[in-house]
């Protein structure tokens, strides 16, 4: 992980995008205090986090690894959960557990891989925290048990004193859930924008190869596609208006620009 | 109602889009209340300050109106305003779209406006 | 909040791990015996126990799940600093020792009936006789001996509960045979030994680690110290910890 400078405020859905390996994870470690920086500081409004239980009393992180021990039921977890965090949204938990029809009597290790992700979901759901750090939270789940899951997460984070940062893999499917991105990339951050921004200045540009080269800064290009005489660049941060008549640009959606962002690979 | 995300226009311009639809084609008659901003939000997996940024704009715009603690509710006249500006929109822009494309094309004005005609006819 | 949650469940596992051991013990010291007894109807039984070695183990297991990477890895999950699992570790490693010492006194002496007999004996007695400053009959002493080498025998396994993460599989397998084999071989290299020479290896082993015979207040001394390094042992190893990616 090299230098990032990032801030999440309340109110706000954020995206944590990155491909395999790209230091997400690490990230989220450093900022819920289970891995410690060698430089630098996380704070939470102005205070350092650092093993500050006043400030990690107002985060909670669930990740692909299980931190809860095996036989421990998942009424225990949301028990357990009230006792180090003060509260606990008990009929928010229970009416989630219904609906994604979860025993909350049953242990961890019981459970297949889909549903103890769920048992951890809905743990952090109840959480009363500030900030709720879903790393690759849906492992394992259905396409039904995920569409619960956003159904309850917009019902959590649309009032606005909390921030839910989703780390995930399928942009495709949050991509109008989440109003913030950011994108790791090689332990560097890459993007740091609202999703509005970020949408409305992404481009697929294509015209011959002249015109192109002439009217659109090589800054600007992520990715190129040469077809036959035509060529076709992925573009960022670039004005719409600035556009000459006799190039054609098309919107690109969230999954393509971040493919198109993070692919350096040649053919 | 649907979303596209690489429509190319921003996510609330379209929730503002597709309720203003739904006014003009009596889904959302005047006087009553359109879903809330979580029921939006929810159903159609859209971050909830995105739908508030769209009915806002409806609000902005005279169409729909808040009642403090109860909901949003359709004005009356609105369905009449939409028809109006929607009119006045195609003129500005499908209809001069059309004669430009024509004109390209070397189409005469006499036979567009045949064209326009036959189509009406059928 | 976090310590209280934190040293709660520490405490209930602790108890646990108490329980369960008593339970086993009272089966294989009263229970079996006796069902013995009924079998062979007049036999007499004898049984017994060295309660200071028993505690020593309870408290070592205790101290090691304490901060084993399951217990450290939920605290961590529930936003706990790590300074309040360190405090919190200990200081529930000192009551634990008070109990156990407390019961380890109790429960002294010698259950004598007419079928059966139970005697809890003390290791103190091997090495100072009933007449020392830890006899049987310096009840304060006694207790802070037992005490402090109970606090230490924690740490020591929380010390254990804090490196175990670190270490491989293989080696682990590596360490757990050392342990079972060591105190065999050290055992059979003693036995080859000359008498005289035994006895000079059982003073120095014993000078040591601060026993004399007769001796006065240095154990009690060398074993505060014990408990203190062990003490900040747990700090240093836990202070920096961070959470095993797997």
């Amino acid at each position: 992980m090299k230098s990032i400078n990032l801030t999440f405020e309340t109110g706000h859905i954020y995206g944590l995008l990155g491909r395999n390996g790209a230091g997400k994870s690490t990230l989220l470690n450093l900022i819920n205090n289970r891995m410690f920086v060698s430089d630098g500081t996380i704070a939470l409004d102005g205070h350092p986090i650092k093993n500050n239980e006043q400030a990690l009393n107002q985060l909670f992180m669930t990740s692909e690894d299980t931190l809860y021990p095996g036989d421990m039921r998942v009424k225990k977890m949301w028990r357990t959960t009230q006792d180090f965090y003060g509260t606990f949204d008990w009929s928010f938990a229970k009416r989630l557990a219904r609906n994604f029809n979860l025993d909350p009597n049953f242990k961890l290790k019981k459970l297949s891989t889909g549903n103890r992700s769920i048992a951890k979901l809905i743990t952090a759901l109840g959480a009363p925290t500030k900030f709720i750090f879903l790393d690759e939270p849906t492992l394992g789940m259905d396409a039904t048990n995920r569409d619960i899951f956003y159904q309850a997460l917009l019902e959590k984070f649309g009032s606005g004193d909390q921030s839910l940062i989703l780390s995930t893999h399928l942009i495709q499917e949050v991509e109008k859930m989440i109003d913030h991105i950011f994108v790791i990339d090689h332990g560097q951050l890459i993007e740091d924008q609202s999703v509005e921004a970020v949408q409305s200045h992404a481009f697929a540009i294509s015209g011959s190869e002249t015109l192109i080269k002439e009217h659109i800064a090589s800054s600007k290009i992520m990715s190129v596609e040469p077809f036959g005489k035509q060529y076709k660049v992925y573009v960022r941060n670039y004005n719409l208006a600035d556009l000459p008549d006799s190039l054609h640009a098309e919107s690109l959606d969230l999954q393509a620009y971040f493919v198109k962002l993070t692919n350096r690979g040649t053919f | 109602m649907q979303f596209n995300f690489d429509s190319g226009v921003p996510l609330f311009q379209q929730v503002n889009d597709q309720i203003e639809e739904g006014i003009l084609d009596g889904t959302f008659p005047e006087l009553t209340q359109i879903p809330s901003t979580t029921e939006i939000s929810q159903a159609f997996k859209i971050n909830p300050a995105t739908v508030l940024k769209g009915v806002n704009l409806l609000v902005a715009n005279g169409l729909v109106e808040k009642r403090r603690g109860i909901g949003v509710f359709v004005k009356q006249g609105a369905q009449e305003q939409v028809r109006t500006a929607r009119k006045a929109k195609f003129l500005e822009e499908a209809v001069t779209q059309i004669v430009q494309q024509a004109q390209e094309l070397n189409i005469s004005k006499t036979q567009l406006i045949k064209l326009i005609e036959s189509r009406y006819q059928a | 909040m976090k310590f209280k949650a934190t040293t709660l469940y520490n405490f209930k596992q602790q108890g646990l791990t108490l329980i369960y051991f008593m339970v086993g013990v009272v089966l294989f010291t009263v229970a079996l015996p006796l069902l013995g007894i009924i079998f062979t109807s007049n036999a007499q039984i004898h049984s017994a126990t060295n309660l200071v070695v028993l505690f020593t183990i309870i408290n070592f297991i205790g101290g090691y799940i304490t901060l084993a990477q399951k217990n450290f890895n939920l605290f961590i999950q529930n936003g706990v600093g790590r300074h309040t699992i360190i405090n919190s570790v200990l200081s529930v490693n000192v009551v634990f020792a008070l109990i156990n010492a407390l019961l380890a006194q109790g429960i002294h002496g010698t259950f004598n009936t007419k079928y059966f007999q139970i005697r809890f004996m003390n290791f103190i007695d091997d090495f100072y006789g009933p007449n020392s400053s830890y006899g049987t009959h310096n009840i304060v002493w006694r207790f802070l001996f037992i005490l402090l080498v109970l606090f230490a025998i924690a740490n020591l396994g929380s010390i254990l509960g804090a490196f175990w993460s670190r270490f491989g599989r293989i080696p682990r397998i590596i360490l757990i045979l050392l342990v079972i084999f060591t105190p065999t071989i050290l055992m059979n290299v003693y036995r080859l030994l000359s008498a005289t020479t035994q006895a000079n290896v059982k003073i120095i082993i014993a000078q040591l680690i601060g026993i004399q015979a007769h001796s006065g207040i240095e154990p009690l001394m060398t074993l505060l110290v014990i408990g203190i390094l062990t003490g900040l042992m747990v700090y240093v190893l836990n202070f920096k910890r961070e959470l095993k990616r797997s």
